[in-house]
Order: structure tokens, then C-alpha cells, then sequence
């Protein structure tokens, strides 16, 4: 079970880069600094998934999780009248609308896996990820 | 994941996640540096243009400054999937042209002579002029 979520939070966090990177190209690569964001999301986003299947998984968890609320966040605040960075969201596009999913999805199977993960570290298991 | 070697499938999720890494950073190395941050539309620096036509495009509008006579009419195309205006608010102009939908275009005319900027409403770093002789 743990594994599974490991590696569905791997999935849905490549997902959230791919759509950053994919907008970065289709709409947003002119904006100033809210370009380079998605940019950088997409890198992350690349990193943690990669590293999801290493012996970092935890804090790769942690950080896909991070990643992904600060993902969810932004969005929020370039829906308000003042934006972020200038920019303002005026319309909740598909492309959107996707990415918040996957988010709220990625944020909440890695969380179940850290809460696995907890409970298998006291119990005084060995993570099944790990060979 | 038991129809799946873990050893297969970790090696797919680091591939994949190495791939997207690459391809941000070439798509990084292409497009940034072409567009100073936040000079991303400056009429200052460019000469007035004489046309009646301003198209919205890559979140700048092109040209930049445009110039026309009194009681020329302006038309802005959005040539941009996000939506957009042309605003200019308390300059005392017809700079006003309300949300401008993909694909859309919206008219204004202009009868006071003056220099005029204006911005985009969603994102303010847009910034055009017109010119009213």
C-alpha cells in the first residue's frame, strides 16, 4: 500500500511539472517572474518525483507535498484582485483546473504515504521501498 | 505494483523525472534572457507606430505605441489565450476597453488629442500607448 502511494504521488507530481511547463510554453513564458516560477515548478517537480523512488522518499514526500500547496496557493492568490506578481487569473482555465486537482490529489496520497511510513518506523520496520 | 518489477519501475519514475529536468532546463536556456524581467512591453523606448490596429500577443501589446488622429477608432486583437484589457484609468481617455476574450477584438474611439499609456488590468506589466494627434 505504501508503495502504491509512493509511486502514484511520483506520478501526480510529474503531472503538476509537465502541465507548469506546458502553460510556461502555451501562455505564461512572457510573464515576468510568474515564467520563471513555472519553470522552476516543473524542474522541482521533476527532482521529487525521481527522487520519490530513492532512499529519500520521505523528504522527497515532504517536498512534493510542499511543492504542491505552494502550487495551490499561488493559484488562490492570482485569483484575487491584486494577483501575484502583477498577474491575475481571470478565468479558470482547463489546463488550471487540472493541475489543482493532481495537486489536492498528490498532497493528499503523500501524505497518507508519510502517515504509512511513520507507522512502519514505530514499529520498528524496514520501508518496503527500500531493498 | 505487483505485475511490475519496483527495480523496472523506479528506473521508468527517475527516467521520467530526469526527462522533464532536461527539457525545462533546454526550454529554460531558449526562452529566458530573450525579454528583460519586467520589460516585457515598454512604449517609452519604442517609436510610435501610425496604425488603427494594436494585436495582443505574448502578453505585449504589438506595436507598443501606436499613433492616430482624433476621432480614429483603435481596435485591440487578442491574439493570447488569456484574457486581456486596455485600460487607462483617470487619464481622462476613451482608453477603455473592457475584457477582451481570446480571440476577440474590441474597438475604441478616440477624440481627445494627447499622449496616452495604458495597461492591461489583469497583468499590469502589459503596458501600450497611444499617440492622438
Amino acid at each position: 500500500m505504501s508503495d502504491t502511494l509512493r509511486y502514484a504521488g511520483a506520478a501526480l507530481t510529474l503531472f503538476v511539472g509537465a502541465i507548469h511547463l506546458q502553460q510556461y510554453l502555451d501562455v505564461l513564458r512572457d510573464v515576468p517572474t510568474i515564467g520563471e516560477l513555472f519553470l522552476l515548478n516543473a524542474a522541482g517537480a521533476g527532482v521529487l518525483a525521481a527522487l520519490l523512488v530513492t532512499r529519500l522518499q520521505v523528504p522527497a514526500a515532504l517536498g512534493a507535498i510542499g511543492l504542491s500547496l505552494g502550487s495551490l496557493v499561488s493559484i488562490l492568490i492570482s485569483r484575487t484582485e491584486g494577483g501575484l506578481f502583477d498577474y491575475v487569473e481571470p478565468t479558470f482555465r482547463t489546463p488550471v483546473a487540472l493541475a489543482v486537482i493532481a495537486e489536492v490529489a498528490a498532497v493528499a496520497v503523500l501524505a497518507a504515504f508519510l502517515v504509512l511510513e511513520r507507522r512502519r518506523a514505530a514499529q520498528g520496520r524496514p520501508s518496503p521501498g527500500i531493498a | 505494483m505487483s505485475h511490475v518489477p519496483q527495480g523496472m519501475l523506479d528506473r521508468a519514475f527517475v527516467a521520467l523525472g530526469a526527462l522533464l529536468v532536461a527539457v525545462t532546463i533546454a526550454v529554460a536556456a531558449f526562452t529566458l534572457g530573450d525579454t528583460p524581467p519586467g520589460q516585457a512591453s515598454q512604449p517609452s523606448s519604442s517609436k510610435a507606430v501610425s496604425t488603427n490596429s494594436v494585436t495582443i500577443r505574448g502578453f505585449k501589446y504589438l506595436p507598443p505605441a501606436v499613433k492616430v488622429k482624433a476621432g480614429s477608432k483603435v481596435t485591440f486583437v487578442n491574439d493570447d489565450t488569456a484574457q486581456h484589457t486596455a485600460s487607462s484609468p483617470g487619464s481622462g481617455t476613451d482608453v477603455e476597453t473592457a475584457t477582451i476574450k481570446k480571440g476577440e477584438r474590441k474597438t475604441i474611439t478616440l477624440d481627445k488629442p494627447g499622449k496616452f499609456s495604458y495597461v492591461c488590468d489583469f497583468h499590469p506589466f502589459m503596458k501600450g500607448a497611444i499617440e492622438v494627434e
